[in-house]
């Protein structure tokens, strides 16, 4: 090409220091770059906080809160920025407590009629006053059936009183007003509700960075006892390696359910505090009972017999609790029914044969988002009674839609971490197709009674009867861990995967 | 050249338009919608159904479409559906992880292909050589995620020199922070993004050094090093230029990948999230946002090569 010109046979030499000079200064710079990172970290001294960064598995979808998008949105909100007339004991899994109103309701004889007295000088974030039409407007709105499953009347009785009347006695009232449905929002205000949040909480809602964090600041017009913490930030942190680095790292002062595999990173470190939290999950591999061949009771029985619950709670690194049927301790209606279907191999092979199933296989529709190890055994132990179980992990709205909305399952695995959910067993159309109309009536009976000692035990009649029918197989209650840094102290010890309320944490 | 330029970018529109109808359509296929995400596990079908008509998820689906890519072409990218958010400001959020991972990346993907490819080649027959050409097979093959567990464990958990995870909330305001937190992912993106690069500039390098006027150069009396370096490498460089533009598309996809693992707050992590919740207009137009700077990209380097390539000049219009 360009190399036409005559050739001159010269050797011309070029000194190679340059080229040296500049791969040690790259070099150099590599080396520096690297110091200054790794003793830039060390060096950096913890100086007193006013302010906590908690780690969170899920992030929010949406932050309209009463639209239930998700566990996330009410883990953060509800308590620390939303409240309602009445709201969870701290440190209980069900009790309940006034909050925006001066006491426990008023009931009528009848058990239909509740009157609320409003406390006086509350405020919402926005400035405006908190006014009994602000609670009529937010209860008129979700005490409805198609959210809590029965109907309910609110109307004001003067400036600072609120009735609610009902058709006919609901124990579960109480329970709808102190969770999402309950909390009050302000009628006139005109913030857009999925991306901001105004409520009459300890907590003004500061800020969120999708993908990143939510900030909280502290309400310094609230009506009680005004929080510890100045700030409160809620990271997320999808991949629980990332989270164990983070606490260690010291940017989160708490990380809520580790992931059990993680927990060795934790034992033995004076640093941190781990902290099983008490809660209402239930992890249920729910049958298709609508379904052939879980329709026929024998099947459900024997897959439910071949599940070692103790090896499962192992699996789990400890974090759970073996559970017989779907309601768990510290809630009404329990009691202990972990011999009901009982690990038993050979009785389940049995079953099976009676059934002329033996050659059984099946699909577990499990949202992707879960832990398998617990899957891995399920199937191993199916396996043992001669039944193939193939596991089909799915996204979450893949789930919904085939499992939830289609019924179109063999058996599903999922996380109810609802409380006060048996309702579900009772439900028409429910994704389980169990129904059993001795139980539906218990169940009627049960929620309709004024006595809370009845109720309990019209509940455990009830679930005794769903144990037998094995619906489902209760996996066990996830009593997730938290990882509490030393330096943390007051941080909610029970029920974290509904609510993290903030109330009590000090950071020193 | 006018001619080729307008060529090129009437090709880019269409192959981006082309790209909006595939992006729109497969993310149709998904099960399940948004309305389903927010009802979650309590809703009933009603509730689901009034849901879902609200959101217009019941318009035919050619209506969608056209609403959605009137608003595109009218520089409105739409809003999430969940948070109602404008999607075109997280957009700009997110790229700012995003964008600094993958030049980052790029960087080390120049660093380590570059001299390595060339030095594999003028070395071939050496032990040393050969081992950079095989170590090059095997670094090209592990899978980003992997390879990227591997950094955390290694330079992170074992030997504390880089974080594996702490981009600040404050992003680029604490400059060191951030860019400390984005070292490790772009390493991880960069080496295996870079071993691939290094076979293209190894097999450039070794037609180079059998090139007839680098052969020329040394009957000059030229070194064989001096002859690759002064007339053989130029021609190397114009063939890495155009495996770049393929290269930058990867490298974006690396990063899609790489922030879940490194928790960043980045365009990968969103479009992740987004899909979870099948937030669908945000999901179909971030992608249609980066299929447009990959596309563009890709004709930037069409024209860059043909304007620094005399070889080029003259050659019939494509």
């Amino acid at each position: 090409m360009s190399e036409k010109a005559t050739p001159t046979y010269e050797k011309r030499t070029r000194s190679k220091t340059p080229l040296i000079v500049a791969i040690i200064v790259v070099l150099a710079l590599v080396v520096a770059a690297v110091l200054y990172f790794t003793l830039g970290r060390a060096a950096a001294p913890r100086e007193a906080k006013t302010d906590i960064n908690i780690g969170l598995v899920l992030e929010p979808t949406s932050l309209d809160v009463r639209a239930n998008a998700g566990v996330a949105t009410g883990q953060i909100l509800i308590d620390n920025v939303y409240e309602g007339l009445v709201g969870i004991t701290p440190g209980t899994v069900a009790d309940i407590q006034p909050v925006l109103a001066t006491e426990m309701p008023e009931i009528s004889d009848d058990g239909l009629v509740y009157t609320f007295t409003i406390r006086d000088g509350v405020t919402f974030h926005s400035g405006a006053a908190l006014t009994v039409g602000d609670i009529v407007d937010s209860l008129t709105t979700t005490l409805v059936p198609d959210n809590v499953g029965f109907s309910a009347a609110i109307e004001a009785v003067g400036e600072q009183q609120v009735q609610i009347t009902l058709e006919q006695p609901n124990s579960l009232l109480l329970w709808q007003l102190a969770n999402t449905p309950g909390l009050i929002l302000e009628s006139a205000a005109t913030n857009n509700l999925q991306n901001s949040a105004n409520g009459t909480g300890p907590f003004v809602f500061s800020e969120w960075k999708q993908g990143d964090s939510l900030t909280l600041e502290k309400n310094p017009d609230y009506w009680g006892e005004p929080a510890n913490v100045e700030t409160a930030t809620f990271r997320f942190f999808p991949e629980g390696r990332a989270a164990v680095n983070a606490l260690k790292d010291g940017d989160i002062d708490v990380h809520t359910a580790l992931l059990p595999p993680l927990r060795a990173e934790f034992e033995g470190n004076a640093d941190f505090t781990m902290v099983r939290a008490a809660s209402t999950d239930v992890f249920t591999l729910a049958y298709n009972n609508a379904r052939a061949p879980f329709d026929d009771i024998r099947v459900r029985k024997a897959l439910s017999m071949a599940i070692d619950s103790e090896a499962l709670v192992a699996s789990q690194s400890g974090d759970a609790k073996v559970l017989g049927s779907p309601i768990t301790e510290g809630e009404p209606g329990y009691t202990d029914l972990t011999q009901i279907n009982d690990y038993d191999p050979e009785a389940a092979r049995q079953l099976l044969a009676e059934a002329g199933q033996q050659n059984l296989s099946l699909t577990i529709t499990v949202p992707n988002f879960y832990e398998t190890s617990s899957l891995d055994l399920i199937t191993s132990q199916f396996a043992e009674i001669g039944v193939s179980a193939k596991v089909n992990p799915v996204e979450f709205p893949t789930w919904l839609s085939e499992v939830y909305t289609n019924h179109d399952f063999d058996l599903s695995y999922v996380d109810h971490a609802e409380a006060r959910d048996f309702g579900n067993y009772v439900r028409d159309g429910y994704y389980f197709g169990y129904s059993n109309p001795e139980v539906a009536t218990l169940y009627a009976e049960a929620i309709a009674n004024t006595d809370p000692a009845q109720e309990d035990e019209l509940l455990q009649q009830a679930a005794t009867l769903v144990a037998e029918d094995a619906p489902a197989k209760w996996l066990f209650n996830y009593t997730p861990t938290n990882v509490v840094s030393s330096h943390v102290s007051g941080f909610p010890e029970v029920n974290t995967n509904s609510r993290v309320n903030l109330a009590g944490v000090t950071v020193e | 050249m006018t001619r080729f330029i307008l060529g090129r970018v009437g090709l880019l529109a269409v192959a981006w338009l082309l790209a909006s109808v595939l992006i729109f359509a497969t993310l149709r296929i998904l099960p399940g919608d948004v309305a389903l995400v927010i009802g979650g596990s309590k809703a009933s079908p009603e509730r689901t159904a009034q849901l879902r008509e609200a959101l217009g998820l019941n318009q035919p689906i050619l209506t969608q479409y056209f609403e959605w890519i009137g608003g595109v072409l009218r520089f409105d990218l739409g809003e999430s559906v969940l948070t109602g958010a404008s999607i075109s400001a997280e957009l700009i959020e997110k790229a700012e992880v995003t964008v600094p991972l993958t030049l980052l990346s790029l960087a080390i993907v120049l660093l380590v292909a570059l001299p390595l490819g060339v030095f594999a080649a003028y070395k071939r027959r050496s032990a040393v050589g050969q081992i950079v050409q095989a170590s090059s097979v095997l670094v090209s093959a592990i899978p980003v995620v992997w390879a990227g567990l591997l950094g955390i464990i290694v330079l992170s958990t074992w030997l504390q020199w880089l974080p594996s995870q702490g981009f600040p909330r404050d992003g680029w305001s604490e400059p060191w922070l951030a860019f400390r937190a984005l070292i490790l992912p772009a390493l991880t993106i960069g080496l295996i993004e870079g071993a691939i690069l290094f076979r293209f500039v190894r097999s450039a390098t070794l037609r180079a050094l059998e090139a007839d006027h680098v052969r020329t150069a040394m009957s000059q009396g030229n070194s064989r090093l001096r002859a690759l370096l002064a007339h053989g490498l130029p021609g190397v460089g114009l063939s890495v230029v155009s495996v770049l533009g393929l290269q930058a598309a990867a490298l974006l996809v690396g990063a899609v990948v790489i922030e879940q693992l490194f928790s960043l707050p980045g365009l990968g992590r969103m479009l992740v999230t987004d899909v979870g919740n099948r937030d669908l207009t945000k999901v179909q137009s971030t992608i249609l946002v980066m299929t447009g700077i990959i596309l563009a990209l890709g004709a930037l380097v069409d024209v860059v090569h043909r304007l620094i390539d005399p070889r080029m000049k003259g050659s019939s219009e494509e």
